[in-house]
């Protein structure tokens, strides 16, 4: 299959999704990208990355039940899917890879 | 389920439908209801604000992915071309340009800061994990309420009553010495428990956290036996001290460092954003991070205290079980609470921002006030313009021109006008920022965060550049239902009886009205700066100050403090060019006191009924800031070392305790602080400590060896500039050795300056808007005389013609700008004279309802009529009267 590129957004919904498991939908992905990020993470852009990602077949998502609690809409479960798995272990390789020997120098801010 | 007895706004979900796709309906809907509802139960607020900010975001986001899917190439190349001819058109007329800019930039500079300031400091989330579950705890005890601080046992015992899922405290800042190889350096230090960060959250950028077990506990000596050696301490830096006083090392962790001749090992550097929120106003930084652990004291409340809420409670939940707590306590413990006790949980954001969040509501509304006044007059600008180009537009439209031509050029005109407006109010927003920050006491939460907030002015500027397109195009759509055919018919642009101009006259009269308002106030609060540069302080501050903490190990003894200052101060006079010197324990205007009772009625108990502000001093003091010795005299060396129950009053007590007293001399009072009864040697002149403007509470000066301090101030007067003496003074205080770094090295002007700059700021942020809205108002008066003249100019010159005379013809124009400018002006005086309590809270020297203020503030409104009014009038009269009979 084509590796279609991976934006950093993108491969970063489809971490959360990863961490999350079966418990990933729309909040969820949403709070788990705002805990682990120093950034402003606007909802609708993550949707977007989510409709993307969809759009290049490394996510599928089903339907839930309809609920009370959501104005009786169901919720939008996402899985990610082998490919998705396999461009993750490709770039955590290149990742680790590009990283190993690497020692940054300390980020001396003046006052 | 408490969620379901409230629904998103039913508005904001209609909007969510139409803009969202059918099949994400659901997740999106869905989610953002579900979210809704959770933040309900967990008694958040603003969670309709919250829901409709997601809304708008999720609009705008379909919008711009709608726009970039089904535009096609053709749409992109005509906008375009229409943008580069809108551009030529508008740099042709740059006048016109140049006055939209300006008054969209008026508007959206003051209304961008002010957002921004309360974006930073009302609504983001504090940087801590889940900030919203973070509660601030206080105490209501007895007459005290809201107190900030809990005793070490009441947290233990909260703790154990399994309220919170954590709850943790700390101690109040203190200063203590760095020795660098027997350089000392002065380094704040905050204690806090040990499970403190992790329940923030905060993960150190270098090593790690404290732990429970690392914090000793300081064995006493068994009888007999010499005492244990203190053990090492943990701390961890702050991440600038670390770069300071470290040079950013990472080898600094583990290095075992001495504080005030203690030994402490650096386990830690905090982020570079860390900063530490208490219930109190420390606008300090804080250097060092100490570990304390609580002892089961129960009468010791000065511990500010935060908890996090357990999962899925919420604050009224806690509330009620904190209620349910202190009638225990006040049952286990009735000689400690003999009042009223009760313990209140709120939001740690909510607490910070409680004092600031009215005076920060009324802002805005003045800002927002300001930008609406300001759009209304650039569409007003924009639809004259338009008007004046029927004839071209219906030219056009003749020609063949669609609808969508001519919307698309509306459009992009006004989009250049807003991106304009946008650009020099970005830069006015960042001029006011300034100003605001000094308007804003330091002691606000997040102070130091204040700055624009680029999402807020995109706010502003999407708001100035869609209500300019809205209204721009009311006009376009006129004409191209048929109103242009009357314009070609008519042979002329002139488009029949005036309209729409009673509106317009409306919003001028209230432009005026709002000037006559914002003028009094800037009047006021200008005087009222002007005179306080003219009060008498009761002191003259041109002196250094040195603060001196001793070692107490070495000069713990009371006999021995005195004795050291004593050194202190003769060995500073020997510096050359040092005339007076003199030690206090708390600088005039320093924000820093001790208050408490006092009697002169000795067989009364001390109470607050009779207040005043103890200062404890050296003999030398008064001379050294040249407070006036009324009557009697300083106190004298003697007395000072041998600690002698003598205390020196200001006049303003002398006046109050003995009332019609000449002389007090020899009196004796019953003070507070744990004093003796000590006898008045001295009468001094009041001194301003506490307000510039104001003689707060009266005054006692006692000896420096009976009001025990841990540090003392030492001032220095001189010939020239003090502070150019500086360095010598270190060394001569630091030749004696009281055994700590000398710190806050700083001349006594400062604190006159911060004293008055707040009221500086507030008065040229006020005059600002006065200005702007008086700005504004000439050019509303402007628009609405322009365009009566204009719709007028056949008449006017037919009259010409028949030669009726200019003075006549002037009047008939300025006649309408009279009327509103009368029926204005009363209203701007009542919204003055109702805004007059609020400006007589700052200001100083000026009356409440100054009649010159309120003269010079209806001069200033009627100067901005009369120039909005006149430059249409003496345009209207070099009208060229044939070209117009012409019907040109």
């Amino acid at each position: 299959m084509t590796h279609e590129p991976l934006g950093e957004l993108e491969q970063m919904v489809l971490l959360a999704i990863v961490r999350l498991g079966r418990d990933s939908y729309g909040t969820p992905i949403v709070d788990e990208l705002r805990r682990h990020t120093r950034r402003t993470i606007l909802r609708p852009s993550v949707y977007l990355a989510l409709k993307r990602l969809e759009a290049k077949g490394l996510i599928r998502s089903r339907m839930g039940e309809p609920e009370a609690r959501r104005g009786g809409r169901a919720r939008r479960h996402f899985e990610p899917t082998t490919a998705a798995m396999k461009t993750l272990r490709e770039s955590q390789r290149t990742m680790n890879s590009l990283w190993s020997g690497v020692v940054l120098s300390t980020d001396k801010k003046k006052a | 389920m408490k969620g379901s007895q409230a629904a998103p706004p039913a508005a904001a979900v209609r909007l969510l439908v139409a803009c969202v796709a059918e099949h994400e309906r659901d997740s999106v809907i869905g989610d953002l209801t579900e979210e809704f509802a959770d933040r309900q139960d967990a008694g958040y607020r603003g969670n309709r604000a919250w829901f409709w900010r997601e809304t708008f975001l999720f609009a705008g986001a379909s919008l711009l992915y709608a726009l970039a899917r089904v535009a096609p190439a053709s749409l992109w190349r005509m906008t375009m071309t229409s943008l580069t001819q809108s551009f030529r058109r508008l740099r042709h007329e740059w006048r016109f340009t140049a006055s939209v800019v300006l008054i969209l930039s008026v508007g959206i500079g003051p209304a961008a800061a002010m957002l921004s300031v309360v974006d930073k400091v009302l609504l983001r989330p504090l940087n801590y994990r889940d900030s919203d579950h973070l509660a601030m705890m206080r105490i209501d005890l007895g007459q005290l309420a809201g107190h900030p601080g809990l005793s070490p046992g009441e947290v233990i015992a909260i703790r154990e009553a399994n309220i919170f899922e954590s709850i943790e405290t700390e101690t109040r800042l203190n200063e203590v010495s760095y020795d660098v190889s027997g350089r000392l350096t002065s380094l704040t230090i905050l204690n806090v428990t040990s499970g403190m960060l992790p329940m923030l959250g905060v993960t150190p950028a270098l090593g790690r956290n404290f732990t429970e077990a690392e914090i000793p506990n300081f064995g006493r000596s068994q009888p007999g036996q010499p005492p244990p050696p203190p053990p090492i301490q943990p701390v961890m830096l702050d991440y600038l001290a670390w770069q300071q006083h470290f040079g950013g090392d990472p080898s600094a962790i583990g290095r075992v460092i001495t504080l005030n001749s203690g030994q402490f090992q650096i386990i830690g550097v905090l982020p570079d954003d860390f900063r530490l929120v208490t219930g109190r106003a420390v606008p300090r930084r804080v250097d060092v991070y100490g570990a304390i652990r609580l002892q089961r004291q129960l009468n010791a409340w000065q511990f500010p205290t935060l908890a996090r809420l357990k999962k899925g409670s919420t604050f009224e939940d806690t509330q009620k079980r904190l209620d349910a707590f202190a009638a225990g306590m006040k049952k286990d413990h009735p000689d400690v609470y003999d009042g009223r006790l009760r313990y209140t949980v709120s939001p740690v954001l909510e607490d910070m921002t409680k004092a600031t969040r009215p005076a920060l509501r009324a802002a805005i509304v003045g800002v927002l006030l300001l930008l609406v006044i300001a759009l209304a007059n650039a569409a007003a600008l924009v639809v004259a313009r338009l008007k004046t180009r029927d004839l071209d537009f219906a030219i056009r439209s003749a020609l063949g021109a669609g609808r969508s031509a001519l919307l698309t050029e509306v459009m992009s005109e006004a989009l250049l006008l807003g991106v304009g407006g946008a650009l020099i109010g970005s830069v006015l927003a960042i001029a006011c920022i300034g100003g605001i920050r000094e308007v804003i006491p330091r002691t606000v939460p997040r102070w130091e965060q204040i700055g624009v907030s680029w999402n807020l002015v995109a706010y502003a500027v999407a708001l100035a550049i869609t209500g300019l397109v809205a209204l721009g195009l009311i006009p376009v759509w006129r004409m191209s239902r048929g109103h242009a055919w009357n314009a070609l018919r008519s042979g002329s642009a002139q488009g029949g009886k005036a309209e729409g101009t009673t509106s317009r006259l409306i919003l001028v009269g209230a432009q005026v009205a709002l000037t006559v308002a914002l003028a009094f106030g800037s009047v006021q609060l200008a005087r009222s700066a002007f005179e306080l540069r003219r009060v008498n302080l009761g002191f003259d501050p041109n002196v250094a100050t040195f603060r001196v903490p001793p070692d107490f190990r070495k000069f713990g003894n009371r006999k021995d403090l005195p004795l050291l200052y004593q050194r202190i101060r003769d060995r500073v006079r020997q510096v050359p060019g040092v005339t007076a010197v003199g030690i206090v324990t708390h600088l005039p205007l320093s924000g820093s006191t001790m208050m408490d009772g006092y009697t002169a009625d000795l067989t009364k108990e001390v109470s607050f009924d009779q207040s005043a502000n103890y200062q404890a001093v050296t003999p030398g003091y008064f001379d050294a800031l040249h407070i006036p010795i009324i009557q009697g005299r300083d106190i004298t060396d003697r007395e000072d070392a041998e600690n002698q129950n003598v205390i020196v009053v200001d006049e303003t007590l002398a006046k109050t305790a003995f009332p019609g007293k000449q002389s007090v001399i020899g009196q004796t009072l019953k003070l507070g602080w744990g004093l003796p009864n000590a006898q008045i040697v001295g009468v001094v002149g009041h001194a301003k400590t506490i307000e510039v403007g104001r003689v707060v509470r009266p005054q006692i000066y006692a000896p420096i060896g009976n009001l025990f301090q841990s540090w003392a101030i030492v001032t220095v007067r001189s010939a020239g500039d003090p502070m150019q003496l500086k360095d010598q003074v270190v060394a001569a205080i630091d030749e004696v050795g009281p055994g700590r770094a000398v710190s806050n090295i700083a001349p006594l002007t400062d604190n006159v300056n911060a004293a008055t700059s707040a009221l500086v700021a507030v008065t040229g942020l006020v005059a600002f808007l006065a200005i702007s809205a008086g700005l504004l108002s000439a050019v509303g008066l402007y628009l609405v005389i322009a365009h009566v003249v204009y719709q007028r100019r056949r008449a006017t010159a037919i009259r010409v013609a028949l030669g009726a005379p200019q003075l006549e013809l002037m009047w008939r124009h300025t006649r309408t700008s009279a009327l509103v400018m009368m029926a204005a002006v009363p209203i701007g005086i009542v919204m003055a004279v109702a805004l007059a309590p609020m400006f007589a809270e700052i200001t100083y020297g000026v009356g409440k309802r100054d009649t010159g203020s309120m003269i010079l503030a209806v001069a200033v409104a009627l100067t901005a009529g009369l120039l909005g009014t006149m430059l249409p009038v003496i345009r209207a009269g070099r009208m060229n009267i044939v070209s117009i009979l012409r019907g040109d």
